[in-house]
C-alpha cells in the first residue's frame, strides 16, 4: 500500500492521535460516569490466489497451534476475563441476577415526599403548599404503584425460588463440573471404540467432529487414515495437548457447536459424553442438530456407556455428576428412526456393555428440522416411552 | 404529480441511515421527482422539515419512503394519512445486545420491530439494502420487497484526509507498525472485544509491531468500560487507539492511511465501512455474520470465526506479502466496482420504476438522466488513483 507523508509537522496531539487514547476513554468513562448484490463468484486469478493463500494459513495456524502458541486455555482465559467485565445480564445471568434485582428492589417505590427546598425567595413555601394541596393525589396513585411493585417483587422472589430450586437439579448437567476431572469414562468408551468407528467412517471424503474428543484417540485413528477430521472439547488442558499434536481441535461444548454449524456440512458425527451426560432434552436436541448439519450419505455414532459403568460409578466423577438417566440402545434407535435417520443399529463392544449406535442420514434435512421441532420431538419421546 | 417523500428519524452527520435517504432522495430529484426529507430530528441542522409539518406540502398521489433503523413516533404518524407508503428498512439490531447495557435503548429497537410489523400491513412495498434484511422484512409481514443496496457517495472522502490523523497514522507506519482499522460505534454487536484479542494473539506470535484503530463513538458506557479494561489487561494500552468519534476529514485519513480492515462483527445490516475500506483499496477482513458476507462478496477474504490466531496470520501474511495484498487490491476494486453508483443507482431506478408501476403512478421520470452521483464518482476514482493514494 503506497502511502505519503502528512505536510503536518505539528507536534501537538489531535483528538484521533494514539497516545491519547487513554485519555478519551477515561475521559468518556468519567463522563458517562458524572452523568446488492449477492457475491459473484469472480474466477479471476487474484480470486484463485487469495484461495490459495487461504489453505496455506490454515496450514500455519495447525503450526502454530501445534507449537503451543496461544493455546486455548489463554483464549479461554481471556474470554472468561472479559465476561467478568461486562455489566450486568451480558455474560452470566445467574450471576447477576442478585445484583439486578436487588437494584430493582430499591427503586421499586414511589416517595411523594418531593424536596421542596429553593434558594430563590419564596418559592420553598410555594412548593410546601403545592405539596400539601396535591398530597392526596399523589398519595392515592404512589400507593397503587408501591402495591403493584411490592407484589411484582415477591411474584419475582417466589419465581427466582423455583428457577433455583430447578437448576440446584440440573447443576450437575454443568459441564464446568467436569474440570474436575482429568479423565473421563466418555473418553474411555470413545477410546476403546476407536478402531471399529474407524472403519465405520474412515472412507468419508468430506469433514467429521468429533464432539467431546478427549484425549484424542478417536482424531488419532481418524487422522491415520486419512480423514478430514476435527474434535471439540472443553477441557482446556486437554484441548492444548492436542493442539500440541497437530490436531485441529476448538473449544466448544457439543450443542453450541452444533447449533452454530451451517446445514449438511458434516460428512460424519462421532458424539460422546453427552449422550451419556446429557439431560433428556439436551440428548434430544442433539439428534435434531445432528440431522440438520449432517449431509446426505453422512454417518452417525453415538459411543454410550454401558450401565455396569453406572454401577461401578466410584472412579467416575461424571456418572456421579449426571443427572439424565442412561438411555438403552432400543430408545436411541426409536428416536434416530423418528427423525428419518436409515440403517439405524446398535454395536456392542466385546469386552464391556458399552455399545455404539450407527445410523446413516440418507435423507438430508432441509433446513427446517432445528430446535424448533423440540417440542414435537418430547411428545414423540413421551410416545416412547 | 405528487412527489416521492422521505421520513428518517433523526439525521446525523455522517450517519449510515441519513446518507442513504439523501442519495435516494437526490436520485430522485434527478428523475425529475419531487422529493424532501421529513425528520423527527435533524441533528446535521440542515433545516429540513419535520415529519408533522408535512400536511403543508402533501398531495394525495404522494408515495412517503419511511428509513427505519430504530424506533419513533414517524410509524404511527403514518398510520393517520391515506398516501402510499414504502418502507426502506435499515436494519434494528436485536435487543438482547443492548438489554444489559441500556433498557431503554432494548426497548426502543423491540418497539422498532413493532413499528416494523406494524407497517407491513400499510406499507406497499418494503425495500432493504440487503437480502439478510430483506429476510427480516418477510419475517415481519411484508408481502412484496426489493433489495436495493445502499448508494455509496464518497463526498464523505471528497476532500484531503486530516493532516495530523495523516502524520500519526505516517508515524505508526514508519516505526514498523502495521494500522489495523475498524470503523463503527462501540456497541456490543460489532463485537470489537474479538479485534482486540486477535490483537493480543498477533504481539504474543508475530511481536509488537500492530496497531488497532477502533474508529467510532462510544454509545454505552459499560461496553466501552469493559473493551477498555480488556484492553488495559491485556496491556494493549499504547497499541489501540481508542478514537472517539472523527470528523470526515479524519474518517478519510483513517481509511487512507491504515493498511488492513478487520471487522469481527456479528450484526451487520448491511456494513457501510466495509464499502469505504474497500473504496479506498485497504485489504479486508471480515467475520461472516449478519449481512457481511453479502456486501463483502468477492471483495475481501470472509472469516467462519473469530479464532485470534486465524485473524493474526492473515494480518501477519497481508502485511508480509506485497502480491496478497495486490491482488486483495484488485478483488476490492472488482467489488467496489459491483457496487459502484452506477450499478446501484441503476437498481435503485429499477426499484422506483416498479414501485410506480405497482402503485399505478403513470409518471414521466427520466430514467435515462445520468446521476452527478456517479460522475463524482468517477472523478473522485481518478482523482484518487493519480494522487496515489489508492494500492
Amino acid at each position: 500500500m503506497k502511502k505519503t507523508e502528512s505536510n503536518n509537522s505539528s507536534t501537538t496531539k489531535g483528538k484521533v492521535d494514539l497516545d491519547t487514547s487513554s485519555e478519551r476513554v477515561l475521559e468518556y468513562l468519567g463522563q458517562s460516569d458524572a452523568t446488492l448484490a449477492s457475491p459473484d463468484a469472480v474466477d479471476s486469478a487474484a480470486a484463485a490466489f487469495v484461495l490459495e493463500i487461504q489453505s496455506s494459513i490454515e496450514h500455519e495456524v495447525k503450526e502454530l497451534r501445534s507449537q503451543g502458541k496461544y493455546p486455548p486455555s489463554l483464549i479461554a482465559r481471556v474470554n472468561s476475563y472479559y465476561n467478568s467485565l461486562l455489566p450486568l445480564g451480558a455474560a452470566s445471568a445467574a450471576k447477576d441476577f442478585k445484583e439486578a434485582f436487588w437494584i430493582a428492589d430499591r427503586v421499586a417505590y414511589i416517595d411523594i415526599d418531593v424536596p421542596t427546598a429553593s434558594k430563590k425567595p419564596g418559592v420553598s413555601l410555594v412548593k410546601r403548599i403545592l405539596r400539601l394541596m396535591i398530597a392526596w393525589y399523589l398519595n392515592y396513585v404512589a400507593q397503587q404503584f408501591n402495591n403493584f411493585t411490592s407484589n411484582l417483587m415477591r411474584l419475582i422472589t417466589i419465581i427466582d425460588q423455583r428457577i433455583v430450586t430447578l437448576e440446584e437439579k440440573l447443576e450437575a448437567t454443568d459441564f464446568r463440573h467436569l474440570e474436575l476431572l482429568d479423565k473421563t469414562a466418555s473418553i474411555e468408551v470413545l477410546a476403546v471404540f476407536a478402531e471399529s468407528i474407524g472403519e465405520l467412517v474412515g472412507d468419508s471424503s468430506g469433514r467429521i467432529l468429533v464432539a467431546e474428543c478427549g484425549t484424542g484417540e478417536m482424531l488419532e485413528e481418524l487422522r491415520r487414515k486419512g480423514v478430514d477430521v476435527y474434535g471439540i472439547d472443553e477441557r482446556a488442558a486437554l484441548l492444548d495437548s492436542l493442539e500440541t499434536r497437530r490436531f485441529d481441535v476448538r473449544d466448544s461444548t457439543t450443542l453450541f457447536h452444533l447449533h452454530k454449524l451451517e446445514d449438511s456440512v458434516l460428512s460424519g458425527l462421532i458424539v460422546a459424553g453427552i449422550v451419556d451426560r446429557g439431560t433428556i432434552a439436551e440428548r434430544v436436541k442433539l439428534l435434531h442438530e445432528a440431522k440438520r448439519v449432517m449431509g446426505q450419505g453422512s454417518t452417525l455414532v453415538l459411543a454410550c456407556s454401558g450401565i455396569t459403568r453406572y454401577a461401578d460409578a466410584s472412579n467416575h466423577m461424571e456418572y456421579d455428576l449426571s443427572l439424565g438417566r442412561p438411555f438403552s440402545p432400543d430408545t436411541w434407535i426409536e428416536l434416530l428412526k423418528r427423525l428419518e435417520f436409515s440403517h439405524v443399529r446398535s454395536i456392542s463392544s466385546e469386552t464391556s456393555d458399552d455399545y455404539l449406535v450407527v445410523a446413516s442420514n440418507t435423507k438430508a434435512s432441509s433446513g427446517g428440522l432445528t430446535y424448533s421441532s423440540f417440542d414435537e420431538a418430547n411428545v414423540n419421546l413421551d410416545e416412547a416411552r | 404529480m405528487g412527489a416521492i417523500h422521505h421520513f428518517i428519524p433523526t439525521l446525523l452527520p455522517g450517519d449510515g441511515s441519513g446518507n442513504a435517504a439523501r442519495a435516494m432522495q437526490h436520485r430522485l430529484v434527478e428523475l425529475g421527482a419531487e422529493s424532501l426529507i421529513f425528520v423527527q430530528e435533524d441533528k446535521a441542522d440542515l433545516g429540513l422539515p419535520t415529519f408533522d409539518s408535512y400536511p403543508g406540502y402533501a398531495n394525495k398521489d404522494d408515495i412517503l419512503m419511511y428509513h427505519l433503523a430504530t424506533s419513533s413516533a414517524i410509524p404511527s404518524y403514518l398510520r393517520t394519512l391515506r398516501q402510499d407508503v414504502v418502507v426502506n428498512y435499515q436494519n434494528l439490531t436485536p435487543p438482547n445486545y443492548f438489554r444489559p447495557y441500556n433498557a431503554v435503548a432494548a426497548a426502543f429497537q423491540e418497539r422498532g420491530m413493532a413499528e416494523l410489523r406494524l407497517l407491513a400491513d400499510q406499507a406497499v412495498m418494503g425495500i432493504a439494502p440487503s437480502m439478510f434484511n430483506l429476510k427480516d422484512m418477510i419475517n415481519a409481514g411484508f408481502s412484496v420487497v426489493e433489495q436495493s443496496p445502499i448508494i455509496l457517495d464518497p463526498s464523505d472522502f471528497m476532500g484531503a484526509g486530516d493532516a495530523q490523523a495523516s502524520k500519526m497514522l505516517y508515524d505508526l507506519s514508519d516505526k514498523g507498525f502495521s494500522n489495523w482499522l475498524f470503523v463503527g460505534r462501540l456497541v456490543p454487536n460489532k463485537a470489537q472485544e474479538h479485534l482486540i484479542m486477535a490483537l493480543a494473539a498477533h504481539r504474543e506470535i508475530y511481536g509488537d509491531t500492530a496497531v488497532l484503530h477502533l474508529v467510532g463513538r462510544p454509545t454505552y458506557y459499560g461496553y466501552t468500560k469493559a473493551l477498555y479494561e480488556l484492553t488495559k489487561s491485556l496491556d494493549l494500552l499504547d497499541r489501540v487507539n481508542f478514537v472517539m468519534g472523527v470528523s470526515p476529514a479524519e474518517l478519510a485519513a483513517f481509511y487512507t492511511m491504515s493498511d488492513i480492515f478487520i471487522s469481527t462483527s456479528e450484526h451487520e445490516g448491511f456494513c457501510m465501512p466495509i464499502v469505504e475500506a474497500l473504496f479506498h483499496g485497504l485489504s479486508v477482513i471480515a467475520y461472516d455474520a449478519g449481512a457481511v458476507p453479502e456486501t463483502l462478496g468477492i471483495g475481501g477474504i470472509h472469516l467462519d470465526d473469530r479464532d485470534p490466531i486465524t485473524i493474526a496470520s492473515w494480518a501477519n501474511r497481508i502485511m508480509n506479502s506485497s502480491e496478497l495484498r495486490n491482488n486483495l487490491a484488485e478483488l476490492a476494486a472488482a467489488r467496489t466496482n459491483q457496487l459502484s453508483p452506477r450499478s446501484t443507482i441503476a437498481r435503485f431506478d429499477e426499484v422506483v420504476a416498479r414501485l410506480l408501476k405497482l402503485t399505478n403512478r403513470d409518471w414521466s421520470l427520466d430514467f435515462d438522466q445520468p446521476s452527478s452521483l456517479v460522475r463524482n464518482y468517477d472523478e473522485f476514482g481518478a482523482r484518487f488513483q493519480a494522487t496515489g493514494q489508492h494500492s
